[in-house]
């Protein structure tokens, strides 16, 4: 009896330790002075007196690994921000915030020479591949999209809607009560700050584009049967949707863990060894990455340029064999606030891609879609301009031989650029 | 000259890679309280709460060592007396979602020392579940053969909680004049887990009582258990 009382008191008190440690912080006013550090997680083995139960991420360790955390912290005179486990790459990661003053690049290197380090890293910002200023749609807005009209999306709905497929959108907040999305989020989580739900333009549209469910008025997605995880890693400021390696790492360590089968990254920003080895671990695990090119970076910036990932582009012009090509402009899209817009970027192709592998993996368990050979392109005696872009019909055709597309190419209209 | 030169090179060598080792080890210890203190189905506390310790020691190669303390009372003992079980063994990732294990605990009895016993395990672990197999020649002191099996299973509800799951065989060679014993033990519950905090409720259930151990009453084959831990 005086254990369970004794435990009581514990229970409430971690429950008050919880609620004051939930205190919001504003995602970007600080990104710039924060740095990550990565500590090993060893791989899960026999606790003493873990009978009937055990996790991977054991309280013990947990409070090992912080300790540790705290410990570099103090010694570089640093302040520890946050943790989080990243079990799918063996790491926990945490969230050091450097004074001003302090040179962060000296402060990175120190970390990563110190052997209780895996290592460490700046904090790196990736933005969201959106062109600037949105014009208002209005309804019935299925004959405008790119793909009815370029891919016949009703044929192809005929073979395959993804259903089950799992799609994770690591994006900004989608707008779960817009009526194309009503119904369509299986999973809602935010990794940005504590609210419950968020809309936001950026990931409304890209939940929208690959999964809406086709309302009277609105967009129909290109799969609409899928399941999908909005991911809430990006926030908007200004005009532009800003993600942070940190926020993204959660994210993608969240769609790992759920077992997701498609991850749409719709953004771009530097090289990042940490997201990039979240990324590998989810191909190793089966899952279809698809990265939005930044036309203005060299190699089109990252994740897009890492090796696995499907790169996606809107502009058909400058041709490269590894970059997918699909019409991003002017596609019609919901927007927060039961409205429509249309959307153009970068970041739709990739919405549109991830549908399309939905689609595919929807007939076809284990497809073959994460290299780019594997996508059909229209022939460059394609009429008006669809030349380059991906026919997603013909590449849906491959797994069903059933699927009609020769009305497909038939009605090939012009294509928005 | 040289032979002793080389010598201290290799101590040196020796002691950075120690040095090393320890500088990325990672040293863990909790303390908890529960109402009782259930193993494998059966209760070896007498239905009473115990305090329980433990600590455990990775390197960063993936051995890693332990030990467990916790309050005992068994049939011909004087009133309650500390079990220790230590711990120690490898564990190596396969792949990002599975790993593998390998290790032993010594159990050890303050006052019955003559039952003092040592025992093997083998396992697979993901990030929700592990699922190992036991082996004791001689468990609990009693010269019989035992082979326990157990599966474990959490799954999130949340940032915080968790389900608990169990599932646990143990077979155990039969004693003299006597036959095997095959006892199914499981138990579900939930977990909640706030920064260094862990608690947990269980039901625990055993298919009949297990002559192997010997506590004063082995009658009781379903308990309810709540414990809570903190970690430093």
């Amino acid at each position: 009896m005086r254990a369970s009382i004794a435990a009581l008191v514990l229970f409430l008190f971690a429950l008050f330790g919880a609620a004051a440690a939930s205190a919001e912080v504003p995602p970007s006013s600080t990104a710039a002075r924060e740095i990550l550090v990565m500590l090993r997680l060893p791989p899960p083995h026999y606790r003493p007196g873990a009978n009937y139960g055990g996790s991977y991420t054991d309280s013990a360790g947990s409070a090992a690994r912080r300790r540790i955390a705290e410990s570099l912290a103090r010694e570089q005179g640093l302040e520890v921000l946050s943790g989080w486990p990243m079990p799918a790459i063996g790491v926990d990661c945490y969230v050091l915030r450097v004074p001003p003053g302090a040179n962060l690049d000296d402060v990175v290197r120190r970390l990563s020479q110190d052997r209780r380090a895996e290592w460490a890293q700046p904090m790196n910002l990736f933005r969201a591949r959106a062109a600037e200023g949105n014009t208002a749609a209005k309804a019935s807005l299925y004959s405008l999209q790119p793909s009815a009209r370029l891919w016949r999306l009703d044929e192809m709905h005929r073979v395959s809607t993804g259903r089950g497929v799992r799609v994770a959108v690591i994006d900004s907040g989608a707008d779960a009560e817009h009526p194309d999305l009503i119904g369509r989020i299986e999973v809602e989580r935010n990794f940005v700050d504590t609210r419950e739900h968020t809309a936001e333009a950026h990931g409304t549209a890209v939940a929208g584009i690959i999964g809406a469910r086709g309302a009277d008025a609105g967009v129909v997605g290109i799969a609409p049967a899928s399941r999908l995880l909005a991911l809430r890693a990006c926030w908007e400021e200004a005009a532009a949707t800003l993600c942070s390696s940190f926020t993204l790492a959660q994210a993608l360590q969240f769609a790992i863990g759920e077992d997701a089968q498609v991850i749409n990254l719709s953004l771009s920003g530097p090289d990042d060894p940490l997201l990039a080895r979240l990324i590998d671990a989810a191909i190793e695990r089966g899952a279809s990455v698809v990265g939005a090119v930044d036309a203005d970076a060299i190699n089109g910036g990252f994740p897009a340029s890492h090796r696995g990932v499907l790169a996606v582009s809107d502009r058909a012009g400058a041709a490269s064999a590894s970059i997918l090509y699909v019409p991003g402009a002017d596609v019609p899209a919901p927007a927060p606030g039961g409205r429509w817009n249309f959307v153009t970027g970068a970041s739709f192709a990739a919405a549109q891609i991830a549908g399309v592998i939905a689609l595919v993996r929807e007939v076809s368990p284990a497809p073959a879609m994460r290299q780019s050979a594997a996508w059909v392109r229209f022939p460059p005696s394609s009429p008006d301009g669809a030349a380059g872009y991906v026919d997603a019909c013909a590449t849906l055709q491959r797994s069903v031989p059933s699927l009609n597309c020769a009305s497909a190419r038939a009605g090939t209209a012009r294509v928005s650029r | 000259m040289s032979g002793g030169a080389g010598r201290a090179r290799r101590t040196l060598a020796v002691c950075c890679v120690f040095v090393a080792g320890v500088a990325r080890a990672q040293f863990a210890a909790q303390v908890g309280v529960a109402s009782d203190y259930i193993y494998r189905g059966v209760s070896l506390n007498d239905g009473r709460p115990t305090p329980t310790a433990s600590a455990s020691y990775d390197a960063p190669a993936g051995w890693f060592v332990g030990g467990q303390v916790a309050e005992t009372r068994f049939y011909g003992g004087h009133g309650s007396e500390p079990l220790w079980v230590a711990d120690a063994g490898y564990a190596h990732a396969l792949t990002s979602r599975l790993s593998w294990e390998v290790g032993a605990t010594y159990s050890i009895f303050t006052h019955f020392a003559y039952w003092n016993y040592a025992e093997t395990f083998a396992g697979i672990s993901a990030q929700n579940w592990n699922l190992r197999l036991y082996y004791a020649p001689n468990y609990f002191g009693r010269q019989r053969r035992s082979t326990y099996l157990e599966f474990n299973l959490t799954h999130p509800l949340g940032e915080h909680l968790r389900l608990i799951g169990h599932l646990g065989a143990q077979h155990s060679e039969p004693a003299r004049g006597g036959s095997d014993d095959l006892v199914f033990d499981a138990s579900l519950g939930a977990g909640a887990k706030f920064e260094r905090f862990d608690l947990q409720l269980l039901w625990i259930a055993a298919s009949h009582a297990n002559s192997v151990y010997p506590v004063p009453s082995s009658d009781g084959r379903r308990h309810w258990l709540l414990s809570a831990a903190c970690a430093f």
